[in-house]
């Protein structure tokens, strides 16, 4: 079994992570997904990632994960490197585990509920027996409230709510350390929304799982984390701590999805810019802010912003 | 213009008693039951209600794209002319030019195959005659309005070139290029994030400038779209309306027990969810259908069905707490 590092370091930690797609969908240009981000997540604790869609949210989590190798940059996991997927052990893996937006697509549509759920646990070969198996999984129906003679069933067969409910049982089952939701609820209606986020909220401080919170919604992102990053291109430019964030937002953009100001609408994939990312659209831009990219910076009391006015 | 009482604004469809079946290998199952609206010339009204609550299916209804196991009975009015008993040719005069749909999925209701100035201008071939040529060029003048850009090269792509969001708006566009009368929306902002959310809502706002009298129906469960663009709000539950109220007051005051923890069940108000389970339309509680949620819930609920309770000129409710 491998030790833990003390409750100070972080669990997970990506240092200058960058993401270059070489081949765009539109214009076939190297698009910049994740661009020098530093990352820090402690055991326990959770972060939310927010940002309108394409501004890399997704791809910053799947590196986390070590599903997507990054172009260049180092993901430590309790101080394994997770970049060399070869010299990563197979124990590492069910201590991080990822529930996607699409719930059905992460479900075998042919099998039963109780198969999809029991997979990593078969995968990961953690269970002696049939009875074994089935307490587990009972356990974990009853950890997420999913009905249990809804296990019976095929994916298709539940309703978005259910089939979201056994896939975080699914996620659960072998025990995960770390844990990154990709917009979970994105997809749901909004009493069943405020069900799941208040389950996984329950679960991360039940289980004192690291999560990683990705939404498109600030408000979600408020509710979810501890702290929220904020992201734009593939940069983050704003993180602190939710109240601070909520209630004196510094970066323009946070500024705008929050509804202070407002934000134009620029279609603006796949232009990798030299300066600040949020000169197009920005209402207090600068000259600097177009040759030269502002660098993440601590403005006090762990409040990060990139942006040349602080 | 809400404030308007109802004789004086003209009835542009009226749904009366209409009452929606499907045969499956399980039996029959009436996924909309005795449902009775009016939709006036050049309103807004949001249609809310959580999946299952067959919102969906009452849009369908209305354009009559619903699949062949499905019985209708009841009427659907508009100009005079029964929907639910015209033949398939006066159908389809009626759809797309008198009433246009937006459908939900965005990712599969555009033709992978046919260039996207072509999927908006067909519509204006079909129904209006026009030339290739001058429907392509209105195909392009509406990317424009709705910012597309470069519309140009956009008319000439293909959907799988464009963002999720670029795809929605070709789709309105599509929808409102024959200029309809009643436009049917079925969740427009599902999936899009905030930003993106409100450039949606800016497009239905300059829709409506650029044909004040254009009626909308819009299909949705996000609250917080209804609120920036509704005049009236309509909420459904298993199978049926159990409130018709203005924008305002409903977002200030809703009526029904449900409508009011709908409510707080918003990330702005603390993400409180509903207790218990959706009612399953197959299998429907006896009964006022929200019963085994409801915490006002008494004897009556349990017994009988509430009929829809007429408060004032524009708002009605499905619940026994307001009967004198």
């Amino acid at each position: 079994m491998m030790r833990f590092n003390s409750l100070k370091t972080p669990l997970v930690q990506g240092i200058n992570l960058t993401k270059i797609f070489r081949y765009g969908l539109i214009w076939g240009e190297p698009v910049e997904a994740v661009k020098n981000v530093n990352i820090n997540l402690l055991r326990g604790a959770s972060l939310s990632l927010t940002g309108e869609s394409g501004s890399g949210k997704t791809t910053l989590g799947k590196i986390l994960l070590g599903i997507i190798r990054p172009t260049s940059g180092k993901v430590l996991f309790n101080g394994i490197d997770l970049t060399n997927p070869k010299r990563v052990p197979k124990y590492i893996r069910r201590m991080m585990s990822y529930i996607p937006q699409h719930p059905e697509e992460a479900f075998d549509p042919r099998w039963r509920l109780y198969d999809n759920i029991a997979e990593p646990l078969r995968i990961h070969k953690l269970i002696g027996s049939k009875e074994e198996e089935k307490e587990i999984i009972f356990k974990l129906a009853e950890d997420v409230s999913l009905d249990t003679s809804l296990l019976n069933r095929r994916p298709f067969e539940v309703s978005g709510g259910e089939i979201q409910r056994a896939v975080i049982a699914s996620a659960l089952a072998t025990n995960p350390l770390f844990m990154v939701c990709d917009e979970p609820t994105s997809m749901l209606d909004i009493s069943t929304q405020a069900d799941i986020l208040r389950l996984l909220k329950n679960i991360r401080d039940k289980l004192n799982i690291s999560l990683l919170f990705i939404s498109h919604d600030i408000e979600i992102a408020s509710f979810m984390g501890f702290k929220i990053a904020v992201m734009l291109k593939g940069r983050i430019v704003e993180m602190a701590d939710v109240d601070k964030l909520i209630n004196e937002p510094l970066h323009p953009y946070t500024q705008g999805l929050l509804g202070i100001v407002k934000v134009e609408y620029v279609s603006s994939y796949a232009k990798n810019c030299r300066g600040c990312p949020y000169y197009d659209r920005c209402p207090v831009k600068m000259l600097p802010c177009r040759e030269k990219e502002p660098k993440l910076k601590n403005v006090g009391g762990d409040h990060y912003v990139a942006c040349f006015r602080y | 213009m809400s404030h308007v009482s109802d004789t004086s604004k003209e009835v542009i469809l009226s749904i009366r008693d209409l009452k929606v079946k499907f045969y499956t290998e399980e039996g029959e199952v009436t996924v909309i039951s005795d449902v009775n609206l009016d939709l006036f010339k050049g309103e807004t009204v949001a249609l809310i209600g959580e999946s299952g609550s067959g919102k969906s299916i009452l849009g369908h209804t209305i354009i009559r794209l619903l699949p062949k196991n499905a019985n209708v009975s009841g009427h659907i009015i508009y100009k005079g002319i029964d929907l639910l008993k015209i033949d398939s040719s006066l159908l389809r005069n009626i759809r797309g030019r008198e009433i246009a749909w937006i459908p939900q999925m965005v990712g599969s209701s555009l033709n992978p195959t046919v260039k996207i100035g072509v999927q908006i201008g067909e519509v204006l071939i079909d129904h209006y005659n026009y030339r290739n040529q001058r429907a392509w060029s209105s195909a392009i003048d509406l990317l424009k309005l709705f910012e597309v850009e470069p519309a140009e090269e956009v008319a000439k792509g293909y959907p799988h070139q464009l963002s999720g969001g670029m795809k929605q708006r070709v789709l309105i566009a599509s929808a409102i290029a024959a200029r309809p009368n009643l436009l049917i929306a079925d969740e427009p902002t599902k999936g899009l994030d905030t930003i993106k959310k409100t450039l949606i809502v800016n497009i239905f706002k300059k829709i409506k400038d650029l044909k004040p009298d254009l009626s909308i129906l819009l299909i949705t469960h996000d609250l917080k779209f209804a609120r920036e663009l509704a005049d009236r709000v309509i909420v459904m539950y298993c199978g049926k309306v159990i409130e018709i109220n203005d924008k305002n007051s409903f977002f200030e005051l809703p009526l029904h027990p449900y409508s009011k923890l709908l409510l707080k069940s918003l990330p702005s108000k603390g993400l409180y969810p509903i207790p218990g389970k959706p009612a399953n339309v197959a299998n429907p509680p006896s009964g006022c259908r929200f019963h085994p949620r409801c915490p006002y819930a008494s004897d009556i609920c349990e017994k009988s069905s509430p009929p829809l309770i007429k408060l004032d000129l524009n708002r009605c409710v499905a619940c026994w707490l307001y009967k004198r």
